[in-house]
């Protein structure tokens, strides 16, 4: 049981959110969000990116103020200004990012950050308090001068969580803790959790892994576009019920018409056209399994999966970002083995990160520099750029993708999240020829306006023949777009099926079963 | 008239400048602006070397006035060759020793800091060993040499290239592929990556072309004195990376350009010769140069941080 400090009893509510709202600008991340976290329970929260989920945890944890609504601990409320005042309200937070250092012990990463710690640290106190924590986190048999960089990844959160209770974190937030683990690694996990639940610590559990949360909670909020849409008691809940909840019945909104469906592929050149045919096999300590796939020219597929799938890694390894991994394309009858990201674009492949920020833009460059960035050797002539050739290209690309915001010399920092995602696309579309596009998140950040056209622009692009791979976390999006859909888990495909034949509900369920839990093959309506 | 804070700055900087200058006997003349540009002229080509050097994300190069100095004695010791053919000799030996550099930087993601103290190092032990430790003179016969420290037009020849080859920078930078190449590059490596740019090649570049940039320098300053020798490094590799700060680069990468360097060594050598002729000891100039650098990367942090939103 959790000592003193007047708790409370098992089933009592220990964290009320009531009519919580945020905008960031004109987002609304949450439209008046409330929900109860009892002690002792394992409270799933589910939902699709963009629902709210990681803003609702942000509020609980104090990074973000809530511009409306109430939060209360025990019954009192409170108003968190920094995450230290979180911290001190007894409510930890263990991120999908972990913020264990690999290079310290055991010992120095649970005392790591602690809001009370003062100039000295008492070591002798403190060890003890440690060992009591470690072995309530399932955690007992490892020795505290242990460095981090050799526990196991399961080992490294459940570390966190030791860190956390040593904080007498009572409310431990986890955001989808198994997102990189296997099975056997997050069984480890489920049993400290309930142990921790039995003992009268609450869990609230971020996941989208939908077998695990109805394994493991005792109740689920799942989150649709800010609201909240459903608190269920988890018995009386399926998987599919789940999937279903989350995604609602809008389904894919900006599916193609048969009829224009028809028409695109109506309008793709015949003649010489071959499959593109990929290969990619990867070395022994991957966790990504082999992967073939053949492509129709102007074929769209969709890869859907949830965070650590793969989906994201398998594009990038097709681009030749991955040195682990022998990658051969077939185009045109003629194999190309890619080594390295710059011969895709020699032979017509063009690659599109996840991240703009990070591995796409040039943020302190203008909006024309950026939308030609690739393209500078077309625009040159004995290494000199013409700078009219420059200035008509810009243009007719930032009119293509429709970049509103800025004049073509602005900086692209100063355009919204979507607009710089237009750039962004506008760089890799219009190049001629392309026989491949391979796109990680084409959308990412985009409005649901700038959403449809992005997708017009991926769909004229198939209809000049070009064979297009994206990936998404969003299951409307890849419905919408895709031809056909391939399915990972874990790292390895798990189905393709053409997206005609798909609902979002069951494409859902496709990409959170667990391997080990094979579900009745569902068919839902609608 | 709206200016940003960094606009602001600089003009009550240069304010302050006119102000100190006009009061000062004798500062302003063409005498006087003649021998800023003349002292700005080594670290001003030195300095645009180094940005682009920081252009290209490479932070800055702590070898390049070794490899000037090294230029000025391969000069000198082909100066019986004639003129241009010592002056070929001195460029390219300054394009070779920062090319290996950049290699090293480029292909194998090595730390430019680590790699081009080492290159300082042998550099100028070889320079040593190979000159027996000598200094060497220009060969009393007349090869060209003086031309070089000749006026031309009321100019000196050496002030002529230090804005000639300021201007050549700067149209590579912003005019050719590789140059705008190099500021992307900069600007987000793993974005020039993603997008299939040729990073290791574009580092290369750079440093080659700061090499030959130092290779001119390494010419000028032998010609300076007519002989060269090691110690001709000085104090020119720091100050001609403070003159690139102050100028406006900035040392993340990506932004600046090689004018603002040359402006900034001709900014150094107006604030250093007006304390001169106002009498302030050294340790003052030095401390007033220290000051502009940290005042300059301060400034370009802040209206760079204003500029992209978060």
């Amino acid at each position: 049981m959790i000592p003193e400090k007047g708790q409370a009893e098992l089933g009592d509510v220990v964290i009320r959110v009531d009519d919580i709202a945020k905008s960031f600008g004109s987002t609304e991340a949450l439209r008046g969000v409330s929900l109860t976290i009892k002690a002792g329970e394992i409270h799933g929260l589910c939902g699709q990116n963009g629902a709210g989920k990681s803003t609702l945890v942000k509020v609980l944890t104090g990074q973000v103020k809530p511009d409306r609504g109430i939060v209360s601990v025990d019954g009192r409320e409170v108003d968190f200004t920094t995450p230290k005042d979180a911290q001190l309200a007894r409510i930890g937070f263990v991120d999908q990012e972990l913020s264990i250092v690999p290079a310290l012990t055991v010992e120095e990463n649970l005392a790591l950050g602690d809001a009370r710690a003062s100039l000295f640290v008492k070591r002798r106190r403190r060890r003890k308090g440690f060992e009591k924590v470690l072995a309530r986190a399932g955690l007992g048999e490892i020795s505290m001068s242990t460095r981090a960089e050799y526990l196991s990844m399961a080992q490294r959160q459940l570390l966190e969580v030791a860190r956390l209770l040593d904080r007498d974190a009572r409310c431990l937030i986890l955001d989808e803790p198994t997102a990189s683990l296997s099975g056997g690694d997050s069984a480890v996990i489920f049993e400290a959790l309930r142990s921790l639940a039995v003992s009268g610590h609450s869990v609230l559990y971020v996941s989208h892994r939908l077998d695990e949360v109805i394994d493991l909670c005792d109740r689920v909020t799942v989150l649709r576009d800010g609201e909240q849409v459903a608190e269920r008691p988890v018995s009386a809940l399926t998987t599919v019920e789940l999937a279903r909840l989350i995604v609602g019945d809008s389904g894919a909104t900006d599916r193609e018409t048969s009829a224009a469906h028809e028409e695109r592929f109506d309008a793709m050149p015949t003649g010489g056209s071959r499959d593109v045919r990929i290969n990619l096999t990867y070395t022994n300590h991957s966790r990504l399994a082999d992967f073939s796939l053949n492509i129709s020219p102007g074929e769209i597929i969709g890869v859907a999966g949830q965070v650590g799938s793969g989906a994201s890694d398998t594009l990038r390894t097709l681009a030749g970002l991955n040195a682990s991994a022998s990658v051969s394309i077939e185009l045109d009858g003629r194999m190309h083995r890619i080594t390295n990201p710059r011969q895709g674009p020699r032979f017509g492949i063009f690659f599109l990160s996840n991240s703009r920020r990070d591995e796409g833009l040039f943020l302190s460059r203008s909006i024309s520099e950026n939308l030609t960035a690739t393209r500078l050797g077309a625009l040159s002539r004995i290494g000199v750029v013409i700078l009219s050739s420059l200035r008509r290209c810009a243009g007719e690309l930032a009119k293509t993708v429709s970049v509103t915001g800025g004049s073509s010399d602005g900086s692209v920092a100063e355009l919204s999240g979507g607009n710089q995602q237009k750039v962004f696309i506008g760089r890799n579309l219009g190049q001629v020829p392309s026989k491949l596009l391979i796109l990680d998140e084409p959308t990412r950040g985009v409005d649901v306006g700038g959403r449809a056209a992005i997708h017009d622009l991926i769909r004229s692009a198939s209809a000049q023949g070009t064979a297009v791979v994206f990936a998404s976390g969003d299951e409307d999006e890849v419905l919408s777009l895709a031809d056909r859909v391939v399915c990972m888990q874990d790292g390895a495909v798990t189905s393709t099926r053409s997206a005609a034949e798909m609902t979002s509900g069951e494409l859902l369920a496709a990409t959170t079963r667990r391997a080990d839990n094979p579900q009745e093959d569902v068919i839902i309506d609608g | 008239m709206k200016l940003s804070p960094a606009g602001f700055a600089v003009t009550l900087g240069l304010v302050g400048f006119c102000i100190l200058a006009l009061t000062t006997p004798g500062f302003i003349s063409s005498d006087g602006a003649r021998a800023i540009l003349l002292s700005a002229a080594v670290v001003g080509t030195l300095a645009v070397g180094q940005a682009i050097v920081m252009i290209s994300g490479n932070l800055f190069s702590l070898s390049l006035a070794s490899s000037a100095a090294a230029s000025g004695m391969a000069f000198m010791a082909s100066l019986r060759l004639g003129i241009e053919v010592a002056a070929a000799v001195a460029i390219a030996a300054g394009v070779l020793l920062n090319a290996a550099q950049g290699a090293a930087v480029g292909l194998w993601r090595a730390n430019p800091i680590i790699v081009t103290i080492a290159a300082a190092g042998l550099i100028e032990g070889a320079a040593i060993s190979l000159s027996h430790g000598k200094v060497l003179y220009a060969p009393r016969a007349e090869h060209g040499q003086d031309f070089l420290t000749s006026v031309v037009g009321g100019i000196p020849v050496a002030v002529i290239i230090f804005l000639a080859v300021t201007i050549c920078a700067q149209l590579y930078m912003r005019r050719t592929r590789t140059g705008r190449e190099i500021y992307l590059l900069g600007d987000s490596r793993e974005g020039a990556r993603a997008g299939g740019l040729a990073e290791a090649a574009l580092t290369v570049k750079a440093f080659s072309v700061a090499g030959a940039l130092a290779g001119v320098a390494g010419i000028l300053l032998a010609t300076e004195t007519q002989s060269a020798q090691v110690s001709l490094v000085g104090t020119n590799t720091y100050d001609a990376i403070a003159a690139a700060l102050i100028g406006g680069n900035a040392v993340f990468g990506g932004r600046g350009s090689p004018v603002r360097a040359a402006i900034g060594a001709v900014a150094i050598a107006a604030i250093t010769d007006l304390a001169l002729v106002r009498g302030y000891s050294t340790g003052l100039q030095i401390a007033v140069k220290g000051t502009l650098v940290v005042l300059a990367v301060v400034i370009v942090r802040l209206a760079d941080s204003s500029a992209k939103t978060a």
